[in-house]
């Protein structure tokens, strides 16, 4: 997948895929599955989950599609919708956790940003190697942000940004803000150039 | 070309790009994610009620699986035994469900082999690859809920 393809249709493939579903296209349903969970992935694991939570969490979410698809009025907020779900979730098996109180929204912890497994580490190349040093300084609430809308493109931005809580009309300098912040360290950064 | 919101230009849109590909790498979606997903979707369609092991309440899940050389479930229709042997050398796998003609399938990450009851409702499969495994017995009567098995390590 380039990233021009990403860019243009990750909310409208989803979309599209969410029609076809409803009108009794299982293999669409597939297709939405493939296209959507790596987003979903990042929205639990930036919730702090780990990866066991997470799995189950994103699991949930697409049962709870499943379950309420006729509700959805417009096809096109499917995206939103199942980013918004999985976030709840994650929210919900957190309070579990903790025993936090239930009326608190909870406070996002950044997930633990370090790769633990050697051979993870390994087959990241020096810009990804880079990249992540300078990711992980970011504050928590920006880590979150940055690293859910970057699954998306261009068109899916707000959407995404908007359903990991940034209030529509602060979304452009909100994420403006984390993003300008990543990219002023990496352009300082002599060893790193953008390909 | 789609146009870019608020302002941002190229560079913000290589730099969203560089660290989508390094997420891949530090924190990638595990390989069989969509693979179960897709697995609970189809159990959900068919509205599949789930067996318990018997003499234990809690259904067993992938982490914590058993390792058991018999296991017996149970469900509201019906009971699987399995029993894991060996045979020169290749784990071999009998089970006992509640009737004959009932199809069982041996279910193993994304491999699914069928088998039918016989008359005094044995199914068995040989040679089996070792690791996790489940069961999905199709409905006993017609209209009824297939059953699945919580997995067990074979």
């Amino acid at each position: 997948m380039t990233a021009r393809e990403v860019e243009e249709s990750l909310t409208t493939r989803a979309a599209v895929a969410f029609i076809e579903y409803r009108e009794g296209d299982l293999q669409a349903l597939h297709r939405l599955v493939a296209a959507v969970t790596p987003v979903l992935w990042h929205v639990a694991r930036s919730c702090g989950l780990s990866q066991q939570n997470a799995e189950d969490t994103v699991q949930t979410a697409w049962l709870k599609l499943v379950e309420h698809a006729e509700g959805i009025v417009a096809p096109e907020a499917v995206l939103g919708w199942l980013c918004t779900t999985t976030k709840r979730e994650a929210w919900r098996v957190q309070r579990l956790a903790r025993t936090v109180d239930p009326l608190e929204e909870p406070e996002t912890e950044p997930v633990d940003e370090t790769p633990h497994d050697p051979a993870q580490l390994a087959a990241m190349n020096d810009e990804a190697r880079r990249l992540w040093g300078h990711f992980v300084t970011l504050s928590p609430r920006c880590q979150q942000i940055l690293r859910v809308v970057c699954m998306g493109g261009a068109p899916d931005y707000a959407a995404l940004a908007e359903a990991m809580g940034v209030p529509i009309g602060s979304i452009g300098p909100t994420r403006g803000r984390c993003l300008a912040a990543l990219r002023r360290a990496l352009l300082d950064d002599p060893h790193w150039s953008l390909t | 070309m789609t146009e870019l919101p608020d302002h941002m230009d190229d560079i913000d849109v290589a730099v969203l790009d560089a660290l989508r590909r390094t997420l891949a790498l530090a924190d990638p979606v595990p390989d069989h994610l969509v693979g179960e997903i897709e697995f609970s979707l189809s159990l959900a369609a068919m509205n599949a009620e789930l067996a318990l092991l018997a003499d234990d309440a809690v259904g067993v899940r992938a982490p914590t699986a058993e390792s058991a050389d018999s296991v017996t479930f149970t469900s509201s229709t019906m009971t699987l035994m399995v029993v894991i042997g060996r045979d020169d050398g290749e784990l071999r796998i009998d089970a006992w469900v509640s009737g004959g003609g009932i199809t069982v399938e041996l279910i193993q990450g994304a491999h699914r082999t069928p088998a039918v009851s016989d008359l005094n409702g044995r199914v068995s499969w040989s040679p089996v690859q070792p690791g996790l495994a489940r069961f999905l017995i199709s409905p006993l009567t017609a209209g009824g809920r297939p059953v699945i098995t919580p997995a067990i390590e074979l």
